[in-house]
């Protein structure tokens, strides 16, 4: 009977701790995705600064290339905006759940700051090219 | 000893009294022409609001507004904004001279459409708070008149529209003070600006 009692609290000591684990886990991830979106999201004033002086750029031989630019810096916005309308923290009554929806928003949230670095980088340094 | 006390209590009152009738300074680039300064001006404008009125420069002549940038999709700095937004929206409510005007930067999902169901939500006066959607370039070039402003002393990193920054614009269009919008002890000193404002047009 005792021995029971033993199990039951050992198991019951588990879960809980199991759980405390997944909510650490949880809090943890959101915070990182946050931090990553919160780090880069300034750099929307960079796109929207290049795009400006890409535009003012004379030289009608870079039409194409202008019109190129302004497109994927256009495209590098959008990224984060339609990641920002789509990720909404997880309350879904799974753990687990939660926890694979901020491992895969990790994951885009990440893309999305690469494009946004690389393509604000591509554009400085054609701007600094052609002016 | 006690008349050099007296004295000093009294200056001191006396310039206490005069910082309570200064007017508020007005903030932004001084462009020098002619010799004469210029307070920094906004660039026309041409909005769109949540009733799908054509909102224009003129519309907000002879008006002190209080404006922000948001978007409704907007994950972490906007809805404390929006919280100390309906605060200054309470205290302005029965104003007549005194407008909000929130401009979104994400114009391709916050639609007139989408702007009104979130201004209903709100429970606001659609005449008194007009949330702004338009060209994108145009409402980020908007946002640079404003915040250029703000930021000039200010090396808070984060952009215009992560900022959570609230500006105050007077009449004639110049911009009289901002505040952190995210911040309420920040948001109370405005509210004491916009007093301040609205004393020296009665």
């Amino acid at each position: 009977m005792r021995f029971s009692y033993i199990i039951i609290a050992l198991l019951t000591s588990l879960t809980l701790s199991c759980d405390r684990m997944e909510n650490t886990e949880y809090s943890q991830l959101y915070d990182e995705v946050m931090e990553i979106h919160d780090d880069v999201m300034p750099k929307m004033r960079d796109i929207h600064k290049a795009k400006k002086q890409i535009k003012k750029l004379k030289n009608t031989e870079l039409n194409e290339e202008i019109s190129q630019q302004i497109t994927s810096l256009d495209a590098a916005d959008e990224a984060m905006m339609s990641w920002m309308a789509n990720f909404k923290k997880p309350k879904m009554e799974n753990m687990a759940d939660n926890i694979t929806y901020l491992k895969e928003q990790k994951e885009s949230i990440t893309q999305v700051r690469d494009v946004m670095l690389n393509t604000i980088e591509e554009a400085e340094t054609f701007i600094k090219n052609n002016q | 000893m006690i008349r050099t006390f007296a004295i000093c209590s009294i200056m001191l009152a006396l310039i206490s009294c005069q910082q309570e009738i200064k007017p508020l300074p007005y903030i932004g680039d001084r462009t020098d022409i002619d010799g004469s300064m210029l307070e920094h001006d906004i660039r026309p404008f041409e909005f769109v609001n949540q009733l799908g009125s054509t909102i224009k420069n003129k519309d907000v002549d002879g008006k002190i507004y209080i404006t922000d940038f948001f978007f409704i999709s907007c994950p972490t700095i906007c809805p404390r904004v929006k919280k100390q937004m309906l605060r200054l929206y309470s205290k302005v409510k029965n104003n007549e001279d005194v407008i909000l005007l929130s401009h979104t930067i994400d114009p391709k999902r916050d639609t007139v459409e989408a702007m009104k169901i979130y201004a209903d939500n709100l429970g606001i006066d659609h005449n008194k708070w007009w949330f702004l959607t338009g060209d994108k370039d145009q409402l980020l070039d908007i946002a640079d008149d404003y915040f250029v402003a703000a930021y000039e002393d200010d090396e808070a990193p984060g952009g215009f529209d992560h900022s959570g920054k609230i500006i105050l614009i007077d009449k004639e269009g110049r911009i009289r003070s901002f505040c952190d919008g995210t911040d309420p002890d920040s948001v109370d000193k405005m509210m004491k600006d916009i007093d301040q404002l609205i004393a020296t047009y009665e």
